[in-house]
């Protein structure tokens, strides 16, 4: 073996024990090196010595790729559900240590800090990594990948898939930081890719690594809108239920919202920290509302908070129903417990404009009576003749008084009735809730592009750039939370 | 909560970690702007039984213990066990491995003149058996540690006055480590329990060099086994594993064997 390392780069730095050679390789490189302070020409003894040490490196390198990086994409398909994961796995700690030491790792976590005059502090960002257990943990305290083997899979997937998929290059630089920080040694790109290669009987396609176009970066005005919240008033507050709560919110800037039916936003309350929370009500207005359940710091803090109050506002962000599109259609809507919450926003947006939809049927199922969210609103469905709608409890104790039916969501399905092949369903609750429900309306003959559901996930920044709300390579918070089923029904990680 | 009571309390320990909290110099001034002290035996003479949190050092230890722990949890609105004494059973957890008559002939053997005074019948050498807090009563959050970080009881303290959870981590020392840049404890021959440790110390012990002892407990999810793995492989013996898996952690292992 013999040469340099034929790659490109913009500077190569050499060790020489108590100096650094340094050598550029771009245009880029030299302008920077032109900038650096501390720096003398190189004497020809120097360059030699350099030389020769690259020279060696190649050498240095034992062990091979059995598959070049072009085939990982395809490797990594190919060995979604291979043994080599749980097999790895189970030597893994868990520690993050392969994560927080790798270049190409940006995940991120936020946390305000207060001082000790509990009146100023800071809003914090420190990095997170997908290896640690709480990196999907949702304010309802579901974990999204909490099997040690799923996270380790994930991070090879994203370097060698998601991240080559959504910026367009190979995240691994093969500076083997992880492989020297993981005790158990099982966090080397090398070993890992060889152990899959082994494991894969078919060839594998090779692929060129698209070239990195940076698509993704926001000039600093754009930037500021992303990550720096709009003050906002709460205008109203009106309890719902013993945690859930109902807020009316206007722009403290007169800018309305904006948003479209589906959207969230992030919400601050300084010095506790934000939380994604959906939209409730339909577009337009010069107000807004959003729902909250009891359930961390941040939500539990704004069921203390009384109109006047000020909150910050990012967003929104994320996709939507696309109530343009579905206009002059048939829609079913099929809620569970929280998942109201969002659908209300687009559900109220069609009983305001009755006449651009066709038939409109609301199924809305929650655990027990106490639970349903917007009485008020359910009594009023009941004095329409333009829509159909039935409730449902899963269970109703001998002291609460019910007119809906008794049984779980998918019970009262075949008790509207609609055409499966000409209707929209818009599906919403809970992660369980989806499994089921799908599968009743595609037995009944709906079209997978006939199911839109919302998703839920840790929407920790809202735009793209955090890594806590991915669904394999689907960013939710950017390309969801809406999705057309027939979009993500082959992701392993949506259902 | 406008300006709480606040007592701290003391059973098994070296009070080391009420000192870190006497040791809190300029931020004292801070704190008692936030709290009213009404109880707390290292700083000050007066003493009141009317108080709203109550933070409580030290393990539980013997039947008068237990009687002293409930009566301030029935005063208590807050009680949050302080160190690695009221979170773990510290230590001196270790000693549950022998009986109580074991230990009191290997402490005391042939130095008592009357062996009637260090008898169960003796009220403060009643059968000492040494447990963490939330083994007796309800704990309704730890600041973990030995001693407890200062930084991280007015962290603690801030939390709770703001209405928040106190932000104890719940992943592993590691990631405070690979923060700081340290060189792993594993990369220079030492030996180092971080993997299942719960970092909020900021790595202290290797960012000083020293292996970690995870005298703050394990994460709600350590990789126990795994860690034995690695420790194997870098050349711990089984019983030297143990005596990692015991030092400040011993609580868990008496668990597995069927303790309480
Ligand atoms: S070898 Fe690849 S995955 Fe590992 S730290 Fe370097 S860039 Fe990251
Ligand atoms: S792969 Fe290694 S470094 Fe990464 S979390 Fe697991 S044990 Fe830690
Ligand atoms: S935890 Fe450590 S420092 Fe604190 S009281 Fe116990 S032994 Fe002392
Ligand atoms: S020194 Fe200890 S805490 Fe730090 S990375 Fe190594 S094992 Fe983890
Ligand atoms: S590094 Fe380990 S032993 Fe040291 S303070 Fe932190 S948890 Fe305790
Ligand atoms: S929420 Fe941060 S990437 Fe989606």
């Amino acid at each position: 073996m013999g040469g340099p390392p034929e790659i490109a780069f913009d500077l190569m730095l050499t060790d020489l024990g108590d100096r650094v050679a340094v050598t550029p390789g771009s245009q880029a490189g030299t302008d920077l090196l032109s900038k650096a302070a501390n720096l003398r020409d190189a004497t020809p003894e120097e360059m030699e010595e350099a030389q020769s040490l690259q020279m060696q490196i190649a050498g240095k390198a034992v062990r091979d790729l059995k598959v070049s990086p072009k085939g990982w994409y395809d490797l990594l398909e190919k060995n979604y559900d291979s043994n080599v994961w749980a097999k790895q796995a189970a030597k893994c700690l868990s520690c993050g240590s392969c994560t927080l030491v790798c270049p190409t790792c940006f995940c991120y976590d936020v946390t305000d800090e207060v001082n000790l005059d509990l009146t100023t502090g800071e809003r914090k960002r420190t990095w997170d990594g997908c290896l640690l257990r709480d990196f999907t943990k949702v304010g309802t305290g579901e974990i999204f990948r909490e099997k040690v083997e799923n996270r380790y899979r994930h991070r090879f997937n994203r370097k060698g898939r998601y991240l080559p998929d959504n910026l367009g290059f190979l995240a691994c630089v093969g500076c083997g930081r992880c492989s020297s920080q993981c005790v158990p040694d099982i966090a080397d790109p090398v070993n890992l890719f060889n152990a899959l290669a082994d494991a894969t009987k078919e060839p594998v396609i090779e692929s060129e690594i698209p070239i990195a176009v940076k698509t993704d970066v926001a000039s600093a005005p754009e930037a500021e809108a992303l990550y720096i919240p709009r003050q906002a008033t709460l205008k109203r507050v009106e309890k719902l239920t013993d945690i859930e709560t109902l807020f009316e919110i206007a722009m403290d800037d007169g800018r309305p919202l904006g948003h479209q039916p589906g959207q969230f936003i992030e919400v601050s309350v300084m010095g506790t920290g934000e939380a994604p929370l959906s939209v409730s009500s339909a577009p337009g207005g010069d107000t807004f509302e959003i729902v909250v359940r009891k359930v961390g710091d941040v939500t539990n803090k704004l069921h203390t908070m009384k109109p006047g109050d000020k909150v910050g506002i990012r967003g929104p962000f994320g996709n939507d129903f696309d109530a343009e599109g579905l206009k002059g259609k048939n829609l079913l809507f099929i809620g569970g417990g929280l998942g109201i919450v969002p659908m209300r926003s687009f559900l109220n947006h069609v009983l305001n404009n009755r006449g651009d939809y066709g038939e409109v049927t609301i199924l809305y199922g929650c655990k027990e009576p106490c639970e349903l969210l917007f009485s008020d609103e359910v009594t009023a469905w009941g004095q329409r003749d333009d829509i159909r709608y039935l409730l449902t409890v899963d269970a109703c104790s001998e002291d609460e008084s019910w007119e809906g039916e008794i049984g779980v969501i998918t019970t009262i399905i075949p008790k509207v009735q609609f055409d499966p092949q000409n209707t929209i369903a818009i599906v919403v609750g809970p992660p369980i809730m989806y499994r089921f429900v799908n599968k009743d309306l595609l037995d009944l003959g709906m079209p997978e592009e006939n199911i839109i559901v919302s998703l839920e996930r840790r929407m920790k920044c809202g735009v793209g750039k955090c890594g806590h709300c991915q669904i394999n390579g689907i960013y939710v918070c950017k390309e969801g939370p809406v999705f057309n089923y027939k979009d993500i029904k082959d992701l392993p990680e949506a259902f | 909560m406008d300006k709480p009571r606040v007592a701290f309390f003391d059973f098994s320990s070296c009070e080391g970690c009420q000192l870190q909290i006497a040791n809190l110099e300029e931020a004292v001034v801070e704190v008692v702007k936030l709290i009213d002290i009404v109880a707390f035996r290292e700083v000050m003479k007066e003493h009141s039984d009317d108080y709203d949190i109550a933070f409580v050092e030290g393990s539980i230890t013997r039947p008068m213990d237990v009687e002293r722990l409930k009566k301030i949890r029935e005063n208590a609105e807050i009680l949050i066990a302080l160190g690695a004494c009221a979170h773990l059973g510290g230590v001196q957890r270790l000693s549950n491995q022998w009986t109580s008559e074991e230990n009191k002939q290997e402490v005391y053997g042939d130095y008592v003149s009357d062996p009637d005074d260090i008898a169960d019948t003796n009220p403060f050498f009643e059968k000492p058996r040494h447990r963490a807090l939330d083994e007796v009563v309800e704990v309704d959050y730890v600041i973990p540690g030995c001693p407890i970080d200062k930084g991280e009881f007015a962290k603690v303290l801030i939390a709770i006055l703001q209405g928040k959870k106190p932000p104890i981590p719940d992943y592993p020392v590691c990631v405070e480590c690979k923060k700081k840049e340290n060189v792993c404890m594993f990369e220079i021959g030492k030996f180092c329990m971080g993997p299942l440790a719960r970092a909020g110390c900021d790595a202290r012990c290797p960012s000083a060099g020293n292996e970690c002892e995870a005298c703050r407990g394990y994460v709600s999810h350590p990789h126990s086994n795994a860690q034995s793995d690695v420790l194997e492989k870098y050349g711990l013996t089984a019983d030297a594993i143990m005596q990692r898996k015991t030092m400040f952690t011993y609580r868990y292992e008496e668990a597995g064997k069927g303790g309480d």
